[in-house]
């Protein structure tokens, strides 16, 4: 089946930052969560999916067409939801709504007033007097009221009270129930990705660290617990972000079976979260290595 | 591209009591200038709320939500330049309005010669035609310093008078204008007005292709 988002060799050169050839695919109906400390890239790989920003190389491919020669018909095809999005805040959710529907092909006026009844909203209020949690709400109701077949959202849930981040992750699962929309989610919230996502990729200082299913990668990673003898055992072995301290280490590895059996009895396992797994590979590429 | 256009008159529709206030009180303050009044109202107007359209922009952040949108860049572009004669036209039709209504106590403002509004056109059109490309070059914040500059040289040069040649209130057209009929030289005038939105909009749409967000 034709991906929905395909990024080959994506790369964006910066004075101070370089995006470094990323690629990676998004198949329809799933979940992608895009995770990555704040300044990894992730905004500037949506950036350029949105071609926001010229890109340096690389491809980019909605439904099998290219982000720059077809343009428009991407966009027609793509919901986004930016953290900081911008709306006139004179105007009424109507109002905007107006302006903005007439440009989709596929708008659908009924899924539309659907969408704010969900998300308990009213048309007429003014855009200035939305909270951010009835901002993100509004503008993921327009992002899903055109039968996109991508939504790409930039940090939807930063910001956002337990119970708002609920409830948009709710409206997320619901999107993709029908197998014809797909979600490209960035976020730092890595807890919830644990609650939605289907593949999960992981992006640092522009480089690509991980891009595979998350009950595959939650299955084989594993934190590895032990003493110094466990560690010089598993020199050699490639562990994530070790942590020393006097009486042994803690790391992450990828097939946490394989560790185990080059370590010997005693190593401990642990299930790591995404957080986890977030946080041992920016150790790692801090540079504490073993 | 209607739709463009509505959506700034939309957003600006509780300004749209200042441009009734300019264009009542400029013939007003300015009627030592006679009919050229019309071209501070119509900048006034015209330039002004073409500018507020950008500042709008600007406060709330929408360049990159339409820039995500399914339209073309070129169309956002082509839409603001679009609606240089709109809201020219609709500046002239209000100062005649109020011109009209004001004579039997302010005599003399009323324009009676089309050479005038076109002169005024002509000037909105130079000032936007050199300032909508910086702004879509360098953004509505960072070419603010170039409007001050273009707004001095403006204000400080009498355009309409150098046009014109109009002294001390008294249309007296240069020689290259009195030489041809008065429908001939509005005519010139126009094109030229035109002629420079015309090419100003192709930079603009160049610059605002480029343009990062």
């Amino acid at each position: 089946m034709q991906d929905v988002l395909k990024v080959e060799g994506l790369t964006k050169q910066y004075e101070d930052f370089t995006l470094s050839g990323i690629s990676f695919s998004l198949p329809p109906g799933y979940i992608m969560g895009f995770i990555g400390a704040n300044g990894a890239g992730k905004t500037t790989t949506i950036k350029l999916i949105m071609n926001l920003i010229d890109r340096d190389a690389g491809s980019i491919e909605v439904l099998g067409m290219d982000n720059i020669q077809n343009e428009r018909a991407v966009k027609d095809e793509i919901g986004f939801v930016y953290d900081n999005a911008g709306y006139y805040e004179e105007l009424t959710m109507e109002q905007m709504k107006n302006i903005i529907s007439r440009y989709y092909s596929h708008w659908d006026e009924g899924a539309y007033k659907r969408n704010l009844k969900r998300m308990g909203l009213r048309g007429n209020k003014k855009i200035s007097d939305l909270s951010k949690g009835m901002r993100m709400k509004y503008a993921l109701a327009l992002a899903l009221s055109h039968h996109a077949r991508l939504l790409i959202m930039d940090e939807p849930t930063s910001g956002l009270d337990p119970v708002i981040r609920s409830e948009l992750l709710g409206v997320l699962q619901e999107a993709i129930e029908g197998g014809d929309c797909s979600v490209f989610f960035s976020t730092h919230i890595t807890s919830d990705l644990d609650k939605v996502a289907d593949y999960v990729a992981m992006i640092h200082d522009g480089e690509m660290i991980f891009n595979d299913a998350k009950d595959h990668l939650l299955e084989n990673y594993r934190i590895v617990k032990g003493s110094k003898s466990h560690l010089e055992r598993l020199a050699g072995y490639p562990l994530i972000g070790t942590d020393r301290h006097p009486h042994g280490f803690s790391a992450l590895v990828s097939d946490g079976a394989a560790a185990a059996r080059a370590a010997g009895e005693g190593l401990v396992l642990e299930r790591p979260t995404l957080e986890d797994m977030m946080l041992y590979h920016v150790r790692d590429a801090a540079g504490v290595r073993v | 591209m209607l739709g463009l256009m509505k959506r700034d008159l939309l957003v600006q529709r509780k300004r749209l009591w200042v441009m009734a206030v300019y264009c009542l009180l400029g013939p007003i303050l300015f009627r030592s200038m006679g009919q050229a009044a019309l071209v501070v109202v119509m900048v006034a107007v015209a330039y002004m709320m073409l500018l507020t359209a950008f500042a709008y922009d600007d406060k709330y952040k929408v360049d990159g939500t339409f820039a995500s949108l399914p339209i073309k860049r070129e169309s956002l572009v082509v839409a603001r330049y679009l609606e240089i004669p709109v809201l020219s036209v609709t500046a002239l039709l209000l100062y005649m309005l109020v011109t009209g209504l004001i004579s039997p106590w302010i005599p003399g403002m009323f324009p009676t010669e089309v050479l005038l509004p076109v002169a005024a056109f002509l000037v909105v059109s130079l000032m936007s035609g050199l300032y909508l490309p910086i702004i879509y070059r360098y953004g509505y914040v960072k070419a603010r310093i170039f409007n001050m500059v273009i707004f001095l040289a403006f204000a400080l040069i009498p355009t309409a008078g150098l046009i014109l040649g109009n002294a001390g209130g008294e249309i007296t057209p240069p020689s290259w204008i009195a030489n041809v009929s008065e429908g001939t030289a509005a005519a010139v005038l126009f094109a030229a007005a035109i002629v420079i939105l015309f090419v100003s909009c192709l930079i603009s749409i160049r610059m605002y292709e480029k343009r990062q967000f």
